[in-house]
């Protein structure tokens, strides 16, 4: 016999170092994902509070300032303040579809679009001027 | 004739690998399954997004009716 049909431990420590290096690599993509989570998630809130505030401000200071401003004056601004920033709100949405979307897979492929998606929709938050 | 010592030896190792490959096993498990809640948690916070949007803009809709007749 000499041990011929028993498996080298060799081959055993290489399994446990395999499956040792892909669990600490899964934990590390999923740590990064879900940091992404939590910086997509403040960008959101601060893209939401201040589109409320403008939107406030828009009707506010058309009735304080201008005692003629009309329905549709109004109107027109809040929508153009809208087309403003429904394209950071676009981003923040696909960042958020591709984040869940990397969390079912499991490469890396996956994880960087999603980063990238969200570096994108936070740059635009950034930039956005009320 | 069976080498009694070296077979427990062997059989002692093979325990320990074991035993190891469910430790990393279960660690690989568990950061799979942290991953997929990732999933739900995405999706909940893009609802929530176009739930909060969409009652903002209900409001402000809404003053401007009333305040502008």
């Amino acid at each position: 016999m000499k041990g011929s049909r028993m498996i080298n431990p060799m081959v055993y420590r290489f399994l446990i170092l395999c499956l040792a290096l892909s669990a600490c690599g899964a934990n590390a993509r999923t740590k990064g994902l879900q940091t992404g989570l939590v910086v997509l998630n403040a960008s959101r809130d601060t893209v939401l509070q201040v589109s409320r505030t403008r939107e406030k401000q828009i009707v506010e200071d058309c009735l304080a300032k201008t005692p003629q401003c009309t329905k549709a004056e109004v109107r027109s601004q809040v929508d153009d303040w809208r087309s403003k920033v429904d394209p950071v709100f676009a981003a923040l949405d696909k960042a958020y579809r591709v984040l869940s979307s990397a969390g079912l897979l499991s490469d890396m492929k996956s994880a960087s679009e999603a980063l990238a998606a969200i570096a994108e929709a936070v740059k635009l938050s950034k930039e956005l001027k009320p | 004739m069976i080498d009694i010592e070296r077979a427990l030896a062997i059989g002692n190792v093979a325990l320990k690998a074991i035993d190891m490959i469910e430790m990393a096993a279960r660690t690989f498990t568990n950061a799979m399954a942290t991953g997929k809640m990732q999933l739900s948690s995405a999706l909940d916070e893009l609802k929530q997004m176009h739930e909060t949007l969409k009652t903002d803009r209900d409001k402000t809709d809404s003053d401007i009716d009333k305040k502008f007749k």
